[in-house]
């Protein structure tokens, strides 16, 4: 379970980001409020993803199992996918 | 992560061991010989149920393209009088609904069923009748639901069916009650289908296939069948809220008692989008395969496919509510999925560049399935395009509802899933016929399918932009539509063409044969080349790398030989591995069932439930259900029984069990994945409850007797509790053979008197279903928990059936298991309602 988790944690984050960005807009319609809490959450995410993203390069580094190896490099793909994404899906709130 | 199960993995060293005698092969023959005559009815066994599977949906899409070339017909001039307004408005209704829900996902699911137990060296799909019963169920509902057209009665709204178009108001008829229970009811049989494919995938692959070996396609499975849990509960549920509000006028999308048309939106596209890519990701898949194959080099990029397959499918479920940017939802929402809607042709780019450079440095040859692997990509890209234009929200006001979104979705149908489709078409044949297509016939098949789509969907994009609606069964002269759709018109029937000259060459050639094929045409590298009977491969080989055929040219020689695992039955009865789902690690020995009427008989029965309903023939429904009900029951009971060796030799002296419990057990996982759809269910039906609070409060009322909630939490709580301790008291020595079931018994007990109390104390508080949207979707809630509670009910009096003829084994049984799991989300649930409807919303 844990190894899931870790190949998927990524895309977990970016799960939570925009699930809690559209509450938070929908719940906060047309309010400045709506748009200050979306970038909190984006800042929490991306930190989580930063960091996440930084213990599976160093997990990577002491490895020698090749299956989990191409795990950590596939989960490491994905934090930096999803790094991109919640940039581009933050900027909404940003552009006026 | 060293070893993910205490299996050595050493041990797998000791293969390829010695030969194996002939007369094993002939062992498994007879225990896999299919039956013959009437008793094919009964055959479970995925090469039969795969090949019956990919020919309805094909048949499918054959119909539905029918249709679709007779609206060709009445737009390819203004005024043409070739159908009234009335049957169009069903022509398209059907085209759309028969593509997506009979043709698109049911072809993905048939070539899972039929491709993925060769692919991962397994004998069958983990729960061969489920199967079979997919496969009737939606065969017997699909050919139903279509029949409707013949008698005036097809659904009549559109493919995604919006109220209140679609309510009594304006559509009184049954035409949308076809769609409603015969579309929830196929769902259901697809469902079915994604937890066979998902629990085969991760639980019976061949040792050694890790993850990081697995084949693309099994990837592209993984991800469909994960998503199909997460998405298809949402239009389960909007389907049952329409068709209550519809029955009971339960006002759920009536905004003039506090419902909201918008509703219905959110939940059918929270489904509508994921499936597109549902359809996509399997064909996707596919093309990974044969790009390989059929340049004759490495896939480029395996590691980055897979993960634009898992971002794909987590970032379809964030775009859902590009379908309703003209809605006025706020602006802000709409900027989220704007730039979702966006990224999400990130990953589908990294596939593509993928499969084009794998293209660019191996050497393909000019051959049909190339043709469609290429032709398909260029499409899927320009129907992608497209895609990110109407992503931007300005354009999308422009464009929405009209021919340009026709063209859209059809590039990227035809392309993304189509066309592969065909390619797989040719490259698999030679796997179950005895003779390969044509490839001169194929090439012709080609150009016409891929010149007449572009004829046909090229033009669209201009009578969009000039102002062409969707769904209108005319136009008038002198809009400058002419030209564009008589073009249209013409591409169609080129296209239709094309299709005709497949079917030709499918008569001509098709000879159904699993042991005499044609053969690896096109020099794929996996394992479902190996020689194959019924039984799948002889022996099941220990996987070394990802393109094992190519890699280890003696490999299936040594296959056939019997010199890996299973070389022949240990009991006598058909079998498979079951593995670890990381390290595909060797785990227990699965007993599989085989040839049975009953998964049949279950199908016909709920299909006749459903469709009796919708002819609101309710006497005659209500005699299908407990048949249904019965024939399912009966199906079970031969399941779940301990063979007397509890440790079997799979080859080599490598001893496993033959019988396991608990979360190793592929079991286990089924049930898991059920849960899964009914939390979803659950949470789709509380994002419902909570949007419509949003929406209209003023229409709600705060609940007065909040107190009830805590006797209900407290009977479900109790319930979970006797259910565990049940599950306690099976492990121990001392408990006789009823003390475990009847705790289970009681639970279920509890669990029935909590939904009553919850029930009669809204009753009491004088809730109307009918006055108010809260009223409707309390009831809602308390129905559906009343639902699981009877099914809970039932699988206790199903345990006490199975103890009292002593097949509930100690210390640990899956039937109790699974009755137990049930059980503990049943209860759970009922708290969760219990609390929510007394709580929220707050207040005094």
């Amino acid at each position: 379970m844990r190894s899931w988790l870790s190949l998927l944690g990524g895309l977990v984050i970016w799960a939570v980001h925009f699930l809690g960005s559209y509450l938070i807009a929908s719940a906060l319609p047309g309010t400045t409020t709506a748009r200050w809490l979306v970038l909190v959450l984006t800042g929490l995410c991306l930190s989580a993803a930063l960091v996440l993203l930084a213990r599976a390069r160093e997990r990577l580094r002491c490895t020698t199992d090749e299956l989990r190896g191409w795990m950590l490099v596939l989960t490491g793909s994905g934090y930096s996918l999803v790094i991109v994404a919640m940039v581009f899906q933050a900027l909404p709130a940003v552009i006026d | 992560m060293s070893g993910e199960t205490p299996f050595d993995p050493r041990l797998l060293d000791r293969f390829p061991a010695d030969p194996r005698p002939d007369s094993d092969v002939a062992e498994l023959r007879r225990i896999w010989a299919a039956p013959t005559g009437w008793e094919r009815l009964t055959i479970v066994n995925n090469n039969y149920v795969g090949l019956w599977y990919v020919a309805a949906a094909f048949l499918f899409f054959l119909l539905a393209g029918i249709l679709a070339l007779v609206m060709r017909v009445q737009l390819a001039l203004p005024l043409l009088g070739v159908l009234p307004q009335e049957t169009y408005n069903q022509f398209f209704t059907m085209h759309g609904t028969v593509m997506m829900f009979l043709f698109a996902v049911p072809i993905m699911e048939a070539l899972g069923v039929m491709l993925l137990p060769q692919m991962l060296a397994a004998r069958d799909l983990p729960f061969p009748r489920l199967s079979a019963y997919a496969f009737w169920a939606y065969f017997i509902g699909g050919l139903s639901f279509f029949a409707s057209l013949f008698v005036g009665l097809a659904p009549d709204g559109g493919w995604f069916m919006y109220p209140p178009l679609t309510s009594m108001a304006y559509s009184p008829g049954i035409n949308a009650d076809f769609w409603l229970l015969g579309i929830g009811f196929i769902e259901i049989s697809a469902i079915a289908g994604a937890i066979e494919i998902l629990v085969g995938i991760l639980k019976t692959r061949a040792p050694g296939m890790t993850l990081a070996r697995m084949p693309l396609f099994a990837w592209a499975m993984l991800v469909f069948a994960g998503m199909i849990l997460i998405a298809f509960p949402a239009v389960i549920l909007a389907t049952l809220l329409l068709e209550l509000e519809r029955a009971l006028n339960w006002p759920f999308f009536d905004p003039t008692r506090g419902g909201d048309p918008l509703l219905w939106q959110h939940l059918f596209w929270f489904f509508g989008h994921p499936e597109v890519y549902i359809i996509f990701l399997p064909a996707a898949g596919l093309v990974s395969m044969m790009v390989a194959s059929l340049a004759r080099t490495e896939l480029v990029g395996y590691r980055l496919i897979v993960l634009a397959l898992l971002a794909t499918g987590f970032i379809s479920f964030g775009v859902w509510a590009h379908h309703m940017f003209t809605t006025g939802m706020p602006r802000l929402s709409v900027g989220f999925f704007s730039a979702a809607s966006m990224a999400v042709s990130l990953p589908a780019g990294i596939q593509v560049f993928s499969w084009i450079a794998t293209l660019a440095i191996g050497k393909p040859r000019h051959n049909t399935p190339t043709l469609f692997v290429i032709g398909g990509v260029v499409t899927f890209v320009m129907g992608g395009l497209t895609g990110v234009m109407v992503a931007m929200v300005p354009f999308d006001w422009q464009a929405h509802d009209t021919h340009f979104i026709v063209a859209h979705l059809h590039y990227v149908l035809i392309g993304g899933a189509v066309m592969p489709v065909f390619a797989a078409f040719y490259f698999w044949f030679g796997m179950t016929s005895r003779r390969p297509l044509s490839e001169r016939l194929g090439k012709w098949v080609f150009w016409l399918v891929f010149t007449g789509m572009h004829l046909t969907f090229l033009p669209m994009h201009l009578t969009g932009l000039m102002g062409m609606p969707r769904r209108v069964y005319t136009y008038l002269p002198g809009m400058g539509w002419e030209w564009p759709n008589l073009v249209s018109t013409m591409g169609a029937f080129v296209l239709g063409g094309g299709v005709l000259l497949f079917l030709v060459d499918l008569a001509r050639k098709f000879r159904f044969s699993l042991e005499d094929g044609a053969g690896n045409v096109y020099g794929g590298g996996t394992l479902e080349w190996l020689p194959t009977g019924l039984y799948s491969a002889r022996s099941i080989p220990v996987v070394r790398s990802r393109s094992p055929l190519w890699d280890d040219t003696g490999l299936a020689d040594a296959v056939e030989s019997g010199r890996y695992f299973l070389p022949r039955s240990v009991t006598g009865l058909r079998e498979t591995l079951i593995t670890s789902p990381m390290r595909a690690e060797p785990q227990y020995l699965q007993i599989m069932m085989g040839p049975s009427a009953w998964p049949f008989l279950a199908a016909l029965f709920t299909a006749g439930f459903f469709l009796l309903l919708t002819v609101q023939a309710y006497s005659a429904a209500l005699v299908c259900f407990p048949l249904a009900v019965l024939s399912v029951l009966r199906w079970l009971w031969d399941t779940d029984r301990p063979v007397r060796d509890r440790h079997a030799d799979v080859g080599a002296g490598i001893l496993l069990p033959t019988y396991m419990t608990g979360p190793i057990s592929h079991g286990w996982w089924a049930i898991v994945c059920v849960l899964v759809v009914c939390l979803m269910i659950f949470a789709m039906a509380v994002f419902g409850y909570a949007f419509l609070y949003g929406i209209h409060p003023s229409y709600w009322t705060v609940p007065q007797d909040r107190w009830w909630s805590a006797p209900v939490v407290a009977m479900n709580g109790g319930a979970a509790i006797l259910a565990l301790y049940g599950r306690c008291l099976l492990a121990r020595e001392a408990s006789t053979r009823w003390i475990p079931t009847s705790a289970a018994l009681f639970a279920a007990g509890s669990l029935v008197a909590a939904v009553t109390t919850d029930w009669l104390s809204w009753r009491a508080e004088g809730l109307d279903p009918q006055l108010t949207a809260q009223g409707a979707f309390s009831y809602a809630l308390l129905a559906l928990q009343g639902l699981l509670v009877a099914i809970a009910a039932l699988m206790a009096l199903y345990l006490a059936a199975r103890t009292s003829r002593g097949l509930v084994t100690k210390p640990a049984n899956t039937t109790f298991d699974v009755v137990v799991l049930f059980t503990l989300y049943t209860a759970s649930q009922g708290a969760a309602t219990g609390l929510l409807l007394r709580l929220f919303p707050g207040g005094t």
